[in-house]
């Protein structure tokens, strides 16, 4: 299994609760769900399961923080590569990548 | 305009030769069918433009995963890329390299149906770099 975590750095993160805006919550769960449905649409699919389960692998740790990863044990080779041939698809943390930027200023708007 | 071909040959330039124990078998996305233990394999895993100025900035992740027979080979060459490219400069033909550094690390174990493992440890290089 391969997850990741939708948070900010620690320290950021510290900053970020204690502000206690009723919009962050929201913010990083909108950009957890597009960062799932990214890694799904991106993911490779054979009988479809690491697709299917990424496209349903966004869950709340709590409302800052959310995670999101697949179901099978094959998902991290798929994601990073092996020394066997399988080449490193990157569909989770290009997704994560991808939406950094909208993330982060998201976080600004909703901080005024 | 994607800077993968001046990236990947300053890359091969930083790692392979005799920096560290891989040699020269580094490769991008994959290595030759059977090749022996141990080697390095870089992949994208993102290319980004910051359009945030007048100048082309390119904000671009590398995962670097060195390769081996036992878990401690894989570390000290993954200690060895991390010596030669964080917070060091790449050449990059056309471009203005002006921040390399690693982010997220991993480590991996695969067992071949044989029974055989190879050891994996790696990272996440982020570089900027602008013409």
């Amino acid at each position: 299994m391969i997850s990741f975590n939708m948070k900010s750095e620690n320290r950021l993160n510290d900053w970020i609760k204690s502000v206690n805006n009723e919009k962050l919550p929201g913010v990083v769960k909108k950009h957890a769900l597009n960062i799932s449905a990214s890694a799904a649409k991106n993911a490779p699919v054979d009988t479809g399961l690491l697709k299917n389960t990424l496209a349903d692998g966004a869950k709340p740790k709590d409302p800052h923080k959310w995670t999101i990863s697949d179901a099978t044990e094959y998902g991290v080779f798929q994601e990073l590569g092996t020394s066997k041939g399988v080449t490193a698809k990157h569909f989770l943390g290009g997704a994560a990548e991808r939406e950094a930027e909208p993330f982060f200023e998201d976080v600004r708007k909703a901080l005024g | 305009m994607s800077i993968q071909s001046p990236l990947d040959a300053a890359l091969y330039t930083a790692l392979g030769g005799t920096h560290t124990n891989a040699g020269t078998a580094v490769f991008l996305q994959v290595a030759p069918d059977n090749y022996p233990l141990p080697y390095v394999i870089w992949s994208y895993v993102n290319e980004g433009d910051r359009n945030e100025t007048p100048h082309r900035l390119k904000d671009v992740v590398v995962s670097i995963f060195a390769y081996a027979s036992t878990p401690t080979a894989a570390k000290t060459i993954d200690a060895q890329i991390d010596g030669l490219l964080h917070h060091r400069t790449l050449t990059v033909t056309g471009w203005t390299n002006f921040m390399t550094r690693r982010e997220n690390g991993y480590a991996l174990e695969e067992t071949d149906s044989a029974g055989k493992k190879t050891w994996g440890c790696g990272a996440d290089y982020r570089l900027y770099l602008d013409q």
